[in-house]
Parts: C-alpha cells; structure tokens; sequence
C-alpha cells in the first residue's frame, strides 16, 4: 500500500513537472544558425546532387518560427535566400513548378532593391521559362536586371560598395 | 472709613459696570441691581441704537466666530474625488507595464549593415537573368561566398544568448 503510494506520488510529481516545462522558443541567434547550417547541408548535398537531401534540409529551415526579436528585413533576407535556394535545387532537380511555388513564397516576404529579391526574379523567371511562360519568364528578368542595374550604378557612380545587399 | 466713601467692593464693582456699558457685554459677576440702572440709563441716552463703529465690531465678531455654511460644491459627484485618482494610478500603472514589456522585447535591428554584394556578384546575376543553366550555377557560386559573409554580419547583429 505504501509502495503504491509512493509510486504514485513520484508519478505525480513527474506529471507536474512536465507539465511546467514549457517548450524554449529559439533565440534569433540561434534561428540564425540554424538557417546558416541548413546552407551547409545544402551545399554538401547539392555538391553530390542529392537533391533530396538538399530540399529537405533547407526546407527545415523555412518552416522554423522566426522569433520575434528578428527584423523584419532580416527576417526577409534569410527566407528569401531559402526560397532562392530551394528553387534552384527543385529546377535542377526538373520540378520547375516547384521552383516557381518557392520563388512566389519567397517574394511574398517582401521585396527589395537587392541582391535576394534579385535572386528569385531571376529563379522565378527560369521557373517560368521552363514551364514554356516565355512572356513572363521575360517579365521576371527584366525586373531582377532593374534591381541589378541598380546595385551595380550604386557601386561603379559612386566609387564605394552600395549600402545593405 | 466713612459711610460716604465707597468700599473696595464697591469701587471694583462700579469698574466692571463701566467696562460692560462700553463692550456691551458682562465678563464677570455684577451686582444685577447695578446693571439694569446702568442699563436704563443707556437706553435713555440713546433709546438702545447701536453706533456704527459697534455694529461693524458686532459684525466683525460675529464673522469670525460664525460657523457659516460651506458653499455646496460644483465639481462633480463626491465619487469622482476617489475615482479620478484611482483611474490615474492605473493609467500610470499601465504605462509602466507597457514600457517594462517594451524594454523587455529586443527591438529588431534595422536591416542596414549587411555587407555589400561584391560585382562579381551582380555581373552573375546580370548574366543568370535569361541566360543558360551554367550561368545560374555561377550566380549560386558566387552566392556562397556572399551569404557567408551576410551570415557573419547577422550573428554579430544577434549574439548568443541575445533576444527570443
């Protein structure tokens, strides 16, 4: 009897425990990381074309939760470079549809004049091409060569780098 | 001492009927006698009217020690005494709860401050723009490099240990 209470105490205590134990947010650091090593993996698993692995890991990373202490523009650079990246693996691995859903997920997040948002105009218009949109393949790439244009005049008329990506 | 001069008493009485036919009013013990003649003499003199300098000290007098009746406020309800205060404390306590939670959440960087794109970058990016399958493979190439260090500028802008 006195074995069963114990028992059930200890249970008890257990269950409460747990119950208090709230699951710990990342920090921005570490979603930082995380996206960062997510590139990694990629990268090794592109360098063997195993598009696979290099999907999975860097859709990993787009699902996490951002946390709140990330800037929103900071926020918008990391995604859109996995969406770019996850685009590129989906149209070298022949998905081109899949490529054009994660070039318009990632230009959900937001645009800007620089180098990302540049990144997946031109994925999305190779997306595009490959799905025979010709005229809006072109669409895509005259806008990611406006961005370009841009960053390019900001680097050469004003003889120092640009400012931000 | 004779029969016509007055005693003490009497002399310490005619004083105190001098001093009350001049203020008005008896402060201590008099003969009653003597104050109804000092009375009747009074009131035949003047038949009883106040001079204007006694009215205004009467006046005066009575002013001062009056208890008058307080003016009926305008102000509001008595409830709004208490409520207002009350209301104030909470607003203020408010504030400060709302500034604790706002120090306490980090403020998001600005986004400024991430290195440059290098122009072998763009000059990729130009070329992957409609070009063919191996210049897109450039653009990710020079693209490692880049995010590397835009990678470094954000884990300094967020350190270990920072902001959820």
């Amino acid at each position: 009897m006195t074995k069963r209470l114990a028992s059930l105490l200890v249970a008890l205590v257990a269950a409460v425990g747990c119950a208090r134990q709230e699951p710990s947010a990342p920090s921005a650091a570490e979603w930082i990381g995380q996206a960062r090593e997510a590139h990694a993996a990629a990268d090794r698993a592109v360098a063997r074309e195993d598009w696979s692995a290099a999907r999975d890991a860097l859709r990993r990373a787009w699902q996490r939760e951002v946390p709140a202490a990330v800037g929103a523009d900071d926020r918008r650079v990391v995604r859109q470079d996995l969406a770019y990246r996850l685009a590129e693996v989906e149209l070298s691995a022949g998905a081109a549809e899949d490529a054009l859903r994660w070039a318009e997920d990632g230009l959900r997040e937001g645009r800007a004049e620089d180098v990302f948002t540049g990144n997946l105009l031109v994925a999305r218009g190779r997306a595009r091409e490959a799905l025979g949109d010709d005229r809006r393949a072109a669409q895509d790439y005259f806008e990611a060569l406006e961005i370009n244009e841009a960053l390019l005049r900001r680097t050469f008329d004003e003889g120092a780098p640009p400012e931000g990506p | 001492m004779s029969d016509d001069e007055p005693t003490e008493e009497e002399l310490r009485e005619a004083e105190a009927l001098v001093r009350a036919l001049e203020r008005g009013s008896a402060q201590e013990a008099l003969p009653e006698d003597a104050l109804e003649t000092a009375a009747l003499l009074a009131y035949s003199r003047d038949g009883g009217a106040l001079s204007d300098e006694r009215r205004a000290a009467i006046l005066d007098d009575l002013l001062a020690n009056a208890k008058l009746p307080q003016p009926k406020s305008t102000r509001g309800p008595s409830w709004l005494a208490w409520l207002l205060p009350a209301v104030g404390v909470a607003a203020a306590a408010g504030v400060a709860l709302l500034v604790v939670v706002t120090a306490e959440r980090a403020t998001p960087p600005a986004a400024a401050g991430l290195p440059a794109p290098p122009p072998a970058l763009l000059t990729a990016q130009a070329a992957a723009a409609g070009g063919t399958r191996r210049e897109a493979e450039v653009l990710g190439e020079r693209m490692q490099s880049y995010r590397g260090e835009v990678y470094a500028a954000l884990e300094a802008r967020y350190p270990r240990g920072g902001a959820r």
